[in-house]
């Protein structure tokens, strides 16, 4: 009689602890290389106007990251319900405490208001089309159907970061491109390819001053954001076309600097210059970051996007 | 009153017998800037990384606990240890370059069969040293003993209490097998927890990336003092981009 109560107690609480397990955060996805002779990218600008920016969110604390709890179990009730009063006082602060760390982030682009106003996502989308990319990148024309003859569709969602020691800033840029000529208009099954770039900016001279993104009247600042979202554009393209460099068959511990100090990420390399690294991490995201050490431009290949 | 005068002379004995923990001894530089003294470099085998379940201490609780965690306790026994293996050139390299004579020692040294060796001097150490100094031909010796490597996820009878999180325990320590002293004694425990999810199955990104966060951070809590610099076991964990 008492087995009656145990095994659904177990099951109870072997249900309640366990999360479902999510799936990764893959931010790629299987696809086949251009297998006709279409040549012509055709770059949508992104869907919002206005530049998506944010403050880099400070790390999490071993005690933010998890805080072990001790459960009263004087009696299964008891326990029960003190697991399900910590889970919901435990959701509502973790989002509280969310929410809060982003704001703390977001504070450091207070001085640069005037700055982020100044750009908007279409100045950048110019930039990249007046830019030299290697590949016959157009314009969205007005009359789609031209797309269902001649080329692949590129969409983009890029998103800014400056770091919290506003030494760098990253992009990290959704990459979709579409078949139009395999099934004649945007659909899911059009999609060939999707993949997220992320790109540190280059700092070849290891230089730090946040009033640098203020010279030029924030030309330099508006500047490096379109060289961002060229270089991203062109990795996503590149790796599309695979151009890129044979990706490395082991992982390997990545190191390399952010926000002036040490960052390790475990991925597998596909490139480097003097200055950067580009490597696919665990979740298939292609990144450049900034290597720890310049290297002497006589060992190594002074850059590395072929722009 | 008989009753709990018995349990409270346990309790003192156990107390008493119970051993305390050997203190953090800093580093001696000016020990070891004695480039006419040898030293040997020894790295102790490295555990197998595991999923360790603390916590869940009935026999039920464990097979509960190693159930649920199945998935993730075969992902962790994937995890590489030769980052730590290789600290032995590491370190070696870094007295050679000091100008230090070192010798690599490469056969495993059972420490725990050692002799005792008690003192009361805070920084004498527990195993006398002297004859195993002899043996290598080395006036001091450089040891890491990495006791557990991997994840650990705390648990509360069936329930867990924590996420898994990256995890190694160990020790970093230099003896003078002369005096049977320490010239640097390091106790280490780390964990860090995943950037963002943990529980994606069947790689893990985030957990493993942790781990290999982990071992970084204990090479440099091994090489940043030897260097000279401060320990930089402050590497922050995995953000954004």
């Amino acid at each position: 009689m008492r087995l009656v109560w145990i095994v659904p107690l177990l099951l109870i609480i072997w249900g309640c602890s366990g999360t479902m397990p999510t799936e990764p955060e893959t931010l790629s996805r299987a696809y086949h290389a251009p297998d006709r002779m279409v040549s012509n990218y055709y770059l949508q600008p992104p869907d919002s106007e206005e530049l998506s920016i944010k403050g880099q969110l400070a790390p999490l604390s071993d005690q933010e990251a998890a805080t072990a709890m001790m459960y009263p179990g004087y009696n299964a009730g008891g326990f029960l319900a003190a697991i399900a009063v910590h889970a919901a006082v435990n959701s509502s602060i973790e989002n509280s405490q969310e929410q809060s760390r982003i704001d703390q982030a977001n504070q450091i682009l207070e001085n640069y208001k005037g700055l982020v106003a100044e750009v908007s996502n279409d100045d950048l989308y110019e930039h990249v089309l007046s830019g030299d990319t290697g590949f016959n990148l157009h314009p969205t024309p007005k009359d789609m159907m031209a797309l269902e003859e001649n080329g692949w569709l590129v969409k983009s969602e890029p998103t800014y970061t400056l770091s919290s020691s506003e030494d760098a800033i990253y992009i990290e840029n959704k990459v979709a491109i579409h078949d139009y000529f395999l099934v004649g208009g945007e659909s899911e099954s059009s999609l060939v390819y999707e993949k997220s770039v992320a790109i540190v900016s280059s700092n070849s001279d290891n230089f730090y001053d946040a009033k640098v993104w203020f010279a030029d009247n924030g030309e330099y600042f508006k500047g490096s954001l379109g060289e961002l979202y060229t270089q991203s554009i062109w990795l996503a393209v590149s790796d599309f076309q695979e151009k890129l460099p044979a990706i490395g068959a082991q992982a390997s511990t990545i190191r390399y600097l952010e926000n002036g100090e040490k960052k390790v990420e475990r991925g597998k390399l596909i490139s480097e210059s003097c200055d950067q690294f580009l490597f696919e991490t665990l979740r298939g995201e292609l990144k450049v970051v900034q290597r720890i050490e310049i290297q002497e431009p006589a060992s190594c290949v002074s850059e590395l996007f072929d722009i | 009153m008989l009753k709990k005068l018995a349990l409270l002379t346990v309790s003192a004995i156990l107390c008493a017998c119970a051993g305390q923990p050997q203190l953090p001894v800093a580093v001696d530089t000016s020990a070891l800037h004695q480039n006419d003294k040898t030293i040997g470099v020894y790295v102790d085998t490295v555990p197998e990384t595991q999923l360790a379940l603390p916590g869940a201490s009935c026999l039920l609780c464990i097979a509960v606990a190693s159930a649920a965690n199945s998935s993730t306790s075969d992902h962790v026994k994937t995890f590489q240890t030769e980052d730590i293996s290789n600290l032995k050139e590491d370190v070696q390299t870094l007295f050679e370059s000091n100008g230090k004579n070192v010798i690599g020692i490469d056969s495993p040294i059972k420490l725990s069969d050692l002799p005792k060796h008690s003192s009361e001097d805070p920084v004498s150490t527990r195993s006398d040293y002297s004859g195993l100094g002899t043996e290598l031909g080395v006036e001091q010796l450089f040891v890491l003993d990495v006791d557990a490597i991997g994840a650990v996820r705390n648990y509360a009878s069936y329930v867990p209490t924590s996420p898994p999180m990256a995890w190694v325990v160990g020790k970093i320590y230099i003896v003078d097998v002369s005096t049977n002293t320490y010239l640097w004694y390091e106790p280490v425990d780390i964990r860090l927890g995943a950037e963002g999810e943990w529980d994606e199955p069947p790689e893990y990104p985030g957990l493993t990336n942790a781990y290999y966060q982990v071992v970084e951070m204990l090479r440099d809590r091994v090489l940043s003092p030897l260097a000279g610099g401060t320990d930089d076991s402050s590497l922050s964990a995995q953000s954004a981009p």
